[in-house]
């Protein structure tokens, strides 16, 4: 009962047709920045935030999840027509979209992808309904010491899960917190890394400065890698798979969502790894395995499925705990910031409007994402083709004029071409760039649950706390197990000689 | 240590910091090492940051639970994990510096950004956005003068609208402030 009536507190907040323009409007922006090699969905929810900053903040919310969620699906446009993926997660997809093309069914390749993505993507939501709620109740009653061994479990994932070096991602973790503790300390209100500038007493502000990392520094990078060449698309329309066709990929989306959404749960897997392991589970209980890789619906079906349905879970920890598990959840966490907001198990108590309006547009985002996709294609084609040469430096436009709204100030403007010059440089020397932003993101939940729990109790309350200790063992494993892990593959290369 | 954590001090330590970021740069640069040159420079910065960084904290006021406890703890791991990754880009030569691509391109794009941001405080937000995307389309190879024309005026009118005047963010208009 108490869950219908929150649901209808929900729906209230969707009554009219502002809402519904909004949603129409995030998954439109969410297909086309998705679709768009280069940005991710971090990207395009990091841009949009300042456009969102003067509405109420269930409607800016709102706005910012349809685009999270409908960028997963942009991200198979271009994977299964160029086989260039618009978002990471979308490069399992052009193992078999691309395939398809080549045989002549692009339009059935982009149909399964759409259908599979609406699946998954609402499989994902009901699954985030039906943990977030206890998780939060549950939570409630969670201590500093708590939160502060979820925060590091949180990082610790983040880092044992990235791809590439963990030694460096586990460096950019520590860069982010060192910068987090730049500013006001906030409990004992000591003046820290200021060097005496006004400006840096609130720290830097975090919205410019994950536009900086994640737009500027897509766009520095780019250009390095100029070439000048020019995308090109034929222009097809979705065919959605016929009645036979879905019977056959029905159980492949069902179970890629339940795998996706519960790999979305843990801070740090994310999409990309949930896709993949979707595909592979696929492809070992499919009757047809030699097909994937070569044009299989199966495939194409296994990974939207997977990518879309991690946004449900990724959102878990975020709005049942205040903990992002991917880069874009560290987005939306400054975008609740930035609207006085603070997701974890209070915002279900003090604004249910919020969290169960958030619920219900993830749903009809859903919905409203399949029509769009049936009919829009063409033109998500045609705005996808607009030379890079344009694209770019409208980028830079939007990052510079986004971060100057935020506060006004000219200084956060130069924090993000500082923050893109930075994330530039960790790129380019494989330094993954979304840890540098769960570091900032969660320094202080980190350093003032840890503080606070000491004051309160001594170094015992980590020791004491049955649930601390647990969650502090596995994040410390989490932690050595890819180094022990990276060394001995060191090893294993030096002996190979 | 507090005489490092302040005033000259503090000046003292981070040009010792800077000679020794200078000094790993050129032994790289001007050795066999050199394609490693980038991928020993990067920790290197992080761990002068961080030593920088360390210092300043004996400034804080000691106790339990302190200001500078936190701080300290990450930046003895972080310079723990850069000395690491120092060490095994020295031992075992993994990750090569990447290919340098079209890098002048991107530290000219970095020039007009930063020319962007002062000319924003001078000639106001809407001139220097003309100029800037004029210029940048221009850069990045696009030479067609009504599409450069076109998109950077749409940019203007799109920007006037909807931050100008629907979000009322008071952009700075520079020499136009009279006529806004």
């Amino acid at each position: 009962m108490e869950l219908f009536n929150s649901f209808s507190i929900g729906l209230s907040v969707l009554m009219g047709w502002k809402p519904i323009v909004i949603i129409i409007a995030g998954v439109i922006v969410g297909i086309l920045a998705g679709a768009m090699p280069g940005l991710s969905p971090s990207t395009a929810v990091a841009l949009l935030v300042p456009f969102s900053y003067t509405m109420e903040p269930a409607l800016a919310l709102i706005l910012l999840t349809s685009i999270y969620i409908a960028s997963n699906y942009g991200g198979s446009i271009t994977a299964v027509l160029i086989n260039t993926p618009g978002t990471p997660s979308a490069a399992v997809t052009a193992m078999d979209g691309y395939p398809l093309t080549q045989k002549g069914q692009a339009g059935k390749g982009l149909g399964t992808a759409l259908v599979a993505s609406t699946i998954g993507g609402a499989i994902g939501v009901a699954i985030l309904i039906l943990f977030a709620v206890p998780l939060a109740r549950i939570a409630l009653k969670f201590s500093p010491a708590d939160y502060f061994a979820l925060a590091l479990f949180g990082l610790a994932t983040v880092a044992s899960m990235s791809r590439g070096n963990v030694l460096k991602s586990l460096v950019a973790i520590l860069f982010g917190l060192m910068i987090k503790n730049i500013g006001i300390d906030p409990i004992s209100g000591v003046s820290r890394f200021t060097f005496g500038s006004d400006q840096l007493y609130d720290g830097f502000t975090l919205i410019p400065a994950l536009i900086g990392l994640f737009a500027v520094s897509v766009v520095f990078a780019k250009m390095e890698d100029w070439s000048g060449v020019a995308r090109v698309m034929d222009k097809v329309d979705n065919k959605l798979p016929s009645v036979k066709e879905f019977m056959k990929i029905k159980m492949t989306i069902l179970r890629s969502s339940v795998i996706g959404t519960i790999i979305g749960i843990f801070p740090g897997a994310g999409a990309t790894i949930a896709a993949f392991i979707s595909y592979d589970m696929a492809k070992r209980a499919s009757k047809t395995p030699e097909e994937f890789g070569k044009g299989s619906l199966e495939g194409v079906a296994a990974a939207e499925g997977a990518n879309s349905s991690s946004v449900g879970g990724a959102l878990v920890p975020l709005l049942a705990l205040g903990i992002p598990g991917s880069a874009t959840d560290a987005v939306l966490l400054g975008a609740f910031m930035l609207h006085d907001l603070v997701p974890g198990p209070l915002l279900f108590q003090e604004h249910p409007d919020i969290v169960y309006g958030i619920f219900c547009a993830l749903i009809l985002a859903n919905i409203i994402m399949l029509a769009i996709g049936v009919y829009g294609n063409r033109l998500f084609i045609k705005v996808v083709s607009v030379p890079e040469a344009i694209m770019y430096p409208l980028i830079l436009a939007i990052a510079v004029i986004g971060s100057f709204a935020v506060s006004g100030s000219m200084f956060d403007v130069a924090a993000c071409i500082g923050f893109g010059i930075i994330g530039w440089i960790f790129k380019r020397y494989g330094y993954p760039v979304a840890p540098i932003v769960l570091g900032i993101v969660l320094g202080k939940m980190v350093e003032e649950n840890f503080r606070r729990a000491v004051m309160m109790d001594g170094y015992a309350a980590f020791f004491d706390d049955k649930l601390a200790f647990t969650v502090l063992v596995i994040s410390f494993l989490s932690f050595v197990w890819p180094l022990y892990k990276s060394w001995k593959h060191h090893k294993a290369r030096q002996a190979e000689g | 240590m507090q005489y490092f954590s302040h005033g000259t001090g503090l000046a003292i330590w981070a040009l010792l910091l800077l000679t020794g970021t200078i000094a790993t740069g050129l032994t790289f640069r001007f050795t066999s090492l050199r394609d490693w040159t980038g991928q020993a420079l990067v920790p290197t910065v992080l761990m002068a940051m961080g030593l920088l960084f360390f210092a300043i904290t004996f400034d804080f006021h000691v106790e339990q639970a302190g200001p500078a406890m936190i701080p300290r703890l990450w930046i003895s791991c972080l310079v723990v994990l850069c000395s690491a990754i120092l060490f095994f880009t020295l031992r075992s030569k993994a990750d090569k510096d990447p290919k340098a691509g079209r890098i002048g391109f991107v530290f000219i794009g970095i020039g007009i950004m930063i020319a962007y941001f002062f000319a924003i405080q001078t000639l106001g937000y809407f001139v220097s956005s003309f100029i800037f995307l004029a210029v940048m389309m221009y850069l990045l190879s696009c030479r067609k003068p009504l599409v450069i024309f076109l998109v950077s005026s749409g940019w203007l009118a799109f920007s006037y609208v909807v931050f100008y005047k629907l979000l009322y963010i008071q952009l700075p208009l520079g020499f136009l402030e009279n006529y806004f």
